[in-house]
């Protein structure tokens, strides 16, 4: 952390009075009963005053900004500089900028440096109202320094997950922002039995003027905002996640990855119930999400701080009709409760999710895929004639090749493929499923490997063993986005602008022809580390590959 | 010494006395010799016997008609002929070579009769029996026009018995028949002469040409949709000769293109399987295979990203975990070790189709079925 508030809060303990007419001929006037003066110049001038009466806190920009220039600071940096020296009077942090900090900011900074250093912004920063909405909200109730409304850059950067790089920023124009809805993953198909999962999800637009069916058709580019445990290792270590060890982030994913994990790769059920927002709620609301997603970092505690009471948290913070229900006043530490509340109060439209047939079809609702899979096995199998698979699990577990070898060799369904669009469809999604569960294992194959011996090992290993040139592929194809994924995540002073996201933005792209030759000696000397556990890597990848391998053909297929 | 071995011992001087009678006669002499085989044959000058080879004969200067005869069983003989001049006073000489056995004349008579009454009755060998005996004058009186007549009557049955043969193969719709028989009205060979005929045929022809020509192309399109790339050639070539189709280059052109495509295809597949059979043996030498996947599925792994790790149910419920490892990164090895380029695009692709499938094959009117067809 760049600021300096330590000696501040030490400052007020003793006399500010004396530290201040010492130091810079900063004077209190203490005799002045409305207009106190917190900051002033060394000439005596305020540049910082406080008006009881009116609770409104009134700045001298001109000589702030000379003052600033004369230290060859920015206005920023000045305030920081010499907050130390001012006298607050009972103006620091309070309860409720505690209350907001702890959703808001990195946990793991102290309340009061925070107070300091974003009332330094606040004071300072003319894009303030933009990037730090929740802050800017409580600083503004409390100290009224602004009298206009700020006009805000339209599109607000997420850092959405992708399966494919670890910096994905995806820019939300709030005004194609349709909705806000509260998502509850169940646990199983019995939607209150167990625990779950409880996330946001923006109904976003294809543009602006969109009919609502188009917005809640776009489901490809809705956004799904949840607190998840950081895991800053290359495996989970269940124990630690449980014991509050790993941070907690607001996330952002794409929907319809939302929607694979949990109605296909996981049989859940997932229902989406929209608030009753105004559209400025709604807008308000995007800004603040935002600022929570990049600024927040905190622990993940098993009962009090976990998905389902942070996200209540936030909603409090973010929107006072939430704050206000008293049904809401309770912290829920199980996601299915405090969706359970929410149903029953009127900030909600539950009636969404009577008739969940209706919810399936209106975008509410969204049933595990579990039945249909089974009902695309039983196709299939009745298909093959021959009822080679006793179960959907036997399908899934039988070698890729194996399964594709009986397709081959069966030319009569392989005729029945090519004419039955239906049948076709049902064998595609098998292989799909497959795919999905490969995945899992792939990743899992990987993550244990590398954590069987650790990044550093590894890296000694192969630093060691490769020639540079392949070293260096190694450490930016294999390593680097291993590293970027697990790093502590960058947490910011609110949401950046566009050209801040930019000038980070140092992909490096591992697909070209060249680094793919020097992947393979990668391979090669991964497997010299430990063969038989390569093996399985090796294995599990062989047959992800086979599973697309059976896709693309059985697609062709139904080309012909 | 017979008047053999006499006329042999004294040719010469025997010759020149006979010439010098002969002379002195006004006559002619003509010696008939026989090599051995034709010896004793019987000798007739126009049609009298005058003993047998080898004979002199006296005769009057003038044509004579020279046969030698001689008998080899009851029905055939061995014959020479020949018709000569003789001039006065001098002598000839005819070697004499019998020709191979024939008929004699009983012979030929009897069998020219049984000839003559089949070819009467239509047999075609015997027509032209009869008319060789007409020629030759073998049985019957030699007839010059006579033998023509059978011959041309065994000619004339034979394009009959063969066009009836070309029509019963054309009605039963064989399409060279109906050319051949088309042609034989047209040229009135075994069949009257007939323009419409031969036109009627000539259609017909057509009409069962173009009838199998859309069979054939039927067959070959069935053949062609199926993947057979010499039935996809095959669908070009009638598309650009309008065989069995209506002609269409541009058609002609696109099966000329889906022949390329599958070639490359099938020329993949091939590539694919044995690729697969080298994975297969790969993975064969891990011991891991099918083994490890039941093993992997029967441990209740397949969905948590800890499959190795062991799981602890109630922080498994509560916590909502960040994914691990990247995708790319087991993608980017994938690439090598599999040797197939991956592609973020065409993935990312493949994830959409995937995410909607189920919808969109079991629940068209759910909203991720809407989503996908609206993206």
């Amino acid at each position: 952390m760049p600021y300096i508030y330590v000696k501040a809060r030490l400052l007020i303990a003793f006399s500010l009075v004396a530290l201040l007419s010492a130091a810079c001929s900063i004077s209190p006037q203490i005799a002045q009963e409305q207009l106190y003066i917190i900051l002033s110049a060394e000439n005596g001038m305020p540049i910082i005053q406080f008006d009881r009466n009116l609770s409104t806190l009134s700045v001298d920009r001109q000589i702030l900004i000379k003052m600033a220039a004369a230290a060859d600071l920015n206005a920023e940096q000045w305030l920081l500089k010499n907050f130390d020296k001012a006298d607050l009077k009972g103006l620091s942090e309070d309860a409720g900028f505690e209350k907001l900090a702890d959703i808001v900011s990195d946990n793991d900074l102290d309340a009061k440096d925070v107070y300091w250093s974003v009332l330094a912004r606040y004071i300072s920063k003319a894009d303030f109202a933009c990037k730090e909405p929740l802050y800017y909200q409580y600083f503004q109730a409390r100290y009224n320094l602004y009298e206009k409304e700020v006009s805000c850059e339209t599109a607000i950067p997420f850092n959405v997950l992708s399966r494919y790089s670890a910096n994905n920023i995806v820019y939300v124009d709030p005004k194609r922002l349709r909705d806000i809805h509260v998502v509850f993953a169940s646990k199983d198909d019995n939607m209150m039995s167990k625990f779950g999962h409880i996330s946001l999800r923006l109904v976003i637009c294809p543009q602006e003027n969109s009919t609502d069916a188009e917005c809640d058709a776009n489901l490809y580019q809705h956004i799904v905002l949840g607190y998840m445990a950081h895991v800053d290792d290359i495996k989970i270590n269940r124990l630690k996640g449980l014991f509050g060890d790993y941070k907690a982030y607001l996330y952002a994913n794409s929907f319809m990855d939302v929607y694979q994990k949990y109605t296909i790769s996981e049989f859940r059920n997932i229902s989406s119930m929209p608030l009753k927002l105004s559209q400025q709620e709604r807008e308000g609301m995007l800004r603040s999400l935002a600022e929570i997603h990049w600024g927040f970092a905190g622990d993940y505690k098993f009962t009090h701080r976990n998905c389902s009471s942070l996200m209540q948290l936030a909603l409090s913070a973010m929107w006072p009709n939430f704050s206000d229900e008293l049904s809401l006043q309770t912290l829920y530490w199980r996601p299915d409760s405090f969706f359970q509340a929410l149903q029953a109060t009127a900030i909600a439209t539950s009636s969404a999710l009577t008739d969940l047939e209706l919810a399936e079809e209106g975008g509410f609702y969204f049933a595990s895929t579990e039945a249909i899979y089974n009902k695309a096995f039983d196709v299939v199998n009745e298909a093959m004639q021959d009822h080679r698979y006793s179960s959907l699990s036997d399908y899934l577990s039988t070698n890729p090749i194996l399964r594709d070898n009986a397709v081959q060799e069966n030319t009569s369904y392989i005729a029945r493929l090519q004419s039955d669009a239906y049948l076709l469809e049902a064998q595609l999604l098998l292989e799909e499923l497959s795919l999905v569960k490969f995945e899992s294992i792939m990743n899992a194959e990987m993550g244990y490997f590398f954590s069987k011996y650790g990044v550093a090992e590894i890296e000694a290993h192969m630093h060691q063993s490769m020639s540079s040139e392949s070293y260096v592929a190694f450490s930016e194809c294999v390593l680097g986005p291993l590293r970027e994924r697990i790093k502590p995540i960058k947490r910011r002073d609110g949401i950046p602008d566009s050209l801040e996201l930019a000038s980070e933005s140092t992909r490096k792209s591992c697909q070209a022809e060249d680094k793919a030759k020097l992947l393979k000696q990668v391979n090669l000397y991964l497997e010299s580390l430990d063969p038989e556990a390569w093996a399985d890597v090796k294995t599990a990848v062989y047959y992800w590959a086979e599973i697309i391998n059976n896709i693309n053909s059985y697609k062709e297929l139904g080309n012909k | 010494m017979s008047v053999k071995e006499l006329i042999n011992k004294c040719s010469i001087p025997l010759i020149f006395s006979l010439f010098a009678i002969s002379y002195a006669s006004a006559e002619s002499v003509l010696r008939v010799k026989c090599k051995d085989s034709a010896s004793d044959a019987a000798v007739f000058i126009n049609g009298k016997s005058y003993g047998k080879c080898p004979a002199d004969i006296f005769l009057d200067a003038g044509e004579i008609s020279l046969r030698v005869v001689k008998t080899v069983d009851a029905e055939r003989e061995r014959v020479f002929e020949t018709t000569l001049m003789l001039r006065d006073n001098r002598p000839e000489i005819v070697n004499v070579v019998l020709a191979s056995p024939q008929l004699n004349q009983k012979a030929a008579k009897v069998q020219a009769q049984e000839a003559l009454q089949k070819a009467k009755d239509g047999d075609i060998a015997a027509m032209q029996q009869v008319s060789d005996f007409y020629e030759k004058g073998l049985g019957l009186v030699k007839n010059a026009e006579n033998a023509e007549y059978w011959s041309r009557q065994a000619i004339d049955k034979q394009d009959e018995n063969a066009a009836r043969a070309i029509l019963t193969r054309a009605e039963a719709g064989d399409i060279d028949a109906m050319a051949q028989l088309a042609t034989l009205y047209e040229q009135g060979q075994g069949v009257e002469r007939s323009e419409a005929e031969a036109q009627f045929w000539q259609q017909k022809r057509e009409q069962a040409i173009a009838v199998l020509e859309n069979q054939e192309t039927s067959r070959v399109l069935a053949l062609a949709k199926k993947g057979d790339i010499a039935a996809m050639q095959q669908m070009a070539e009638f598309y650009r000769e309008g065989k069995g189709i209506d002609k269409s280059s541009e058609k002609a052109a696109e099966w000329e293109a889906k022949a390329a495509e599958e070639k490359v295809q099938q020329a993949l597949a091939k590539a694919n399987q044995k690729r697969k059979q080298e994975v297969e043996a790969e993975l064969w030498g891990y011991q891991s295979g099918k083994a490890y996947l039941s093993g992997f599925i029967a441990a209740g792994k397949m969905v948590g990203m800890d499959a190795k790790a062991g799981d602890t149910s109630a922080a498994s419920s509560i916590v909502t975990f960040s994914p691990t490892v990247l995708v790319v990164t087991a993608v980017g090895l994938a690439t090598d070790l599999v040797s197939a380029p991956f592609n973020a695009t065409t993935h990312r692709q493949l994830q959409n189709e995937l995410n909607a499938r189920a919808a969109v094959w079991d629940k068209p009117n759910s909203m991720v079925a809407k989503a996908y067809a609206q993206q």
